[in-house]
């Protein structure tokens, strides 16, 4: 009896988390295209030399952080992979959204300043052991990483000729 | 001067996940499949294996073994003397099959009044008192007993338990689970039931061999099993593919046709068994 | 989110065209150790459930970043620095549930060119 409501829970956590974890994933990736799209005007680079037309311009160092969860499902998948190898489809897609929401939040810190790029751009990953609540001896609890990125900000020059950096 | 600008670029290109549904209906699949495989490899490996394990490590389990199914015996002296009687028989009888010298025959006599008898891991014999209250002869209580020493001249119950435990072993092994000997016990307690029909087969002719060896003739060998057939005939109606053991009408008939035709007399059992009663 | 660094700049490159580094103050660091406590903890794992931002966990790791900063901009102000540049951050676990957050640069003197 006990095994079968045990299984029953499992089952339910499985369409949940497809259903819930389908729809939360497509509307994150809805949402990131329109932000990406309006925020393409800051440029970002990973180049440590801001260009001579910044000459005495503002900047500031800027970050965006986003810690992603992968639902009951899709960490299913993930466990059964362990198994068997192979590509983990859905941790790529819960870091690529992470990444580039933390890129955006980047983004979004760096246009209140009113810069319009983005130097030295970092990217960083890092797993976090949050346990849950009764953890088991071998679990390893949430599947979860956080996701950062930062860079230092710079403000166009006031006199902006057709050279400086601009988006497209 | 170099120009500054960020063209978009194709993001899909980390994102390998298509199909999430179909992805996991096939790994799960997959998983099942392994799972199966892995079970019967390692369940028939470990069969194929077992009677080449020397009966010195089987020996080792004998008592932990007859603690198991003796526990609620008691010490009584009738109790001892009727178990001392079944030892002398059995030692007799382990003489008459050639065992192999470190191959000791442990006879246990249970306080239980269901006719039944069964060898298991370590050498032992466990018999029924409720047996020994229903057989007339000697001769039918050295057929019960030439039977189950076959099986343990045979190795059966470490075949049949060996299959079970390595699968048992493997599972706690691979879910964490510490609570192996629970696992364990619970194969050891379902060996009694677990011989195939093969087995079975071999047992009894091995056993009717040992009664021509000893009385010179098998007459009176079937006693138990007619009993059994007359006390439970809804047994004979159990389609003999279905029953691990051959029915007991097929086996009476099958001990039967070895019987000489002129009845002799039968060997009466051991005075020691008349205070059971 | 911004760091406030009151007064202080910061970044994360070395190289500022229109600036000079007039001195060089050494390194200087903030970090600090948080824990979750159990109610974001449980949300969490709910959260989870369904996959995404786990948004309590976010916040958290942004406050102690921030804390982080704050320390570290302490560090440079008692040196009489006004930038922090270079400014590298690190996250290490410590134990399930905790986590130590590490914000490090070098302190300068940092003065705009003609």
């Amino acid at each position: 009896m006990g095994e079968i409501i045990a299984l029953g829970i499992a089952v339910i956590l499985l369409i949940v988390g497809f259903v819930f974890g389908s729809i939360g994933q497509s509307q994150h990736y809805r949402s990131i295209k329109i932000r990406e799209f309006r925020l393409r005007r800051i440029l970002l680079f990973n180049e440590k030399m801001p260009p001579a037309q910044y000459a005495g311009q503002e900047f500031t160092l800027v970050c965006g952080s986003v810690i992603m969860g992968c639902d009951y499902f899709r960490q299913m998948i993930a466990g059964l992979k362990g198994l068997f190898g192979g590509r983990l489809g859905s941790f790529e897609a819960m870091l690529d959204r992470g990444r580039r929401e933390a890129i955006l939040r980047m983004k979004e810190d760096a246009e209140r300043m009113g810069a319009n790029a983005i130097f030295n751009v970092r990217l960083e990953t890092s797993t976090l052991s949050f346990s849950q609540q009764g953890n088991r001896k071998g679990d390893k609890g949430l599947a979860c990483a956080e996701l950062m990125a930062y860079g230092t900000a710079w403000r166009a020059p006031a006199d902006a000729d057709a050279n400086h950096p601009q988006g497209r | 001067m170099s120009r500054y600008s960020n063209p978009p670029v194709p993001h899909e290109v980390n994102v390998s996940e298509k199909t999430p549904l179909r992805d996991f209906l096939r790994l799960a699949l997959g998983t099942c499949l392994l799972t199966v495989a892995v079970v019967m490899v390692v369940f028939f490996a470990t069969r194929l294996f077992a009677p080449k394990i020397p009966f010195r490590y089987e020996a080792a389990l004998n008592e932990a073994v007859a603690r198991q199914f003796t526990h609620n015996n008691a010490a009584s002296a009738c109790q001892k003397a009727s178990e001392a009687a079944l030892q002398t028989l059995a030692d007799e009888l382990a003489r008459t099959m050639a065992l192999p010298p470190e191959m000791r025959v442990h006879v246990h006599l249970r306080q239980d009044a269901e006719p039944n008898a069964f060898a298991t891991l370590g050498g032992n014999v466990m018999l029924n008192r409720g047996l020994l209250t229903h057989i007339q002869s000697e001769n039918a209580l050295a057929m019960v007993l030439a039977h189950e020493i076959a099986h343990i001249q045979h190795r059966d119950p470490i075949v049949s338990i060996g299959g079970g435990v390595a699968v048992a072993v493997l599972f706690s092994a691979l879910m964490g689970n510490s609570d192996g000997g629970a696992l364990v016990g619970w194969a050891i307690g379902l060996t009694q039931m677990s011989f195939s029909r093969e087995q079975e087969s071999a047992a009894d002719e091995a056993a009717l061999a040992a009664l021509q060896k000893r009385y010179g003739y098998t007459n009176g060998a079937d006693e138990f099993f007619t009993y059994i057939t007359q006390k439970h005939p809804e047994i004979s109606r159990i389609p003999a593919f279905l029953s691990t053991h051959p029915t007991p009408p097929e086996r009476v008939k099958r001990i039967q046709s070895g019987f000489a035709p002129a009845l002799p007399d039968l060997t009466p059992l051991p005075a020691a068994f008349t205070c059971l009663s | 989110m911004g760091y406030d660094a009151s007064g202080i700049k910061l970044s994360n490159i070395e190289y500022f065209p229109g600036y000079a580094i007039t001195q060089h103050l050494g390194l200087v660091q903030g970090s600090t150790v948080r824990a979750k406590h159990v109610g974001r903890d449980f949300m969490a794992s709910l959260k989870n459930i369904v996959g995404g931002e786990l948004k309590g966990y976010t916040e958290l790791l942004d406050e102690s970043r921030q804390e982080a900063v704050d320390r570290m901009v302490a560090q440079a102000r008692a040196v009489g620095a006004n930038a922090v540049i270079n400014v590298r951050f690190s996250t290490a676990n410590i134990a399930a549930g905790a986590a130590e957050l590490l914000a490090y640069g070098t302190a300068v003197v940092l003065e705009k060119r003609g």
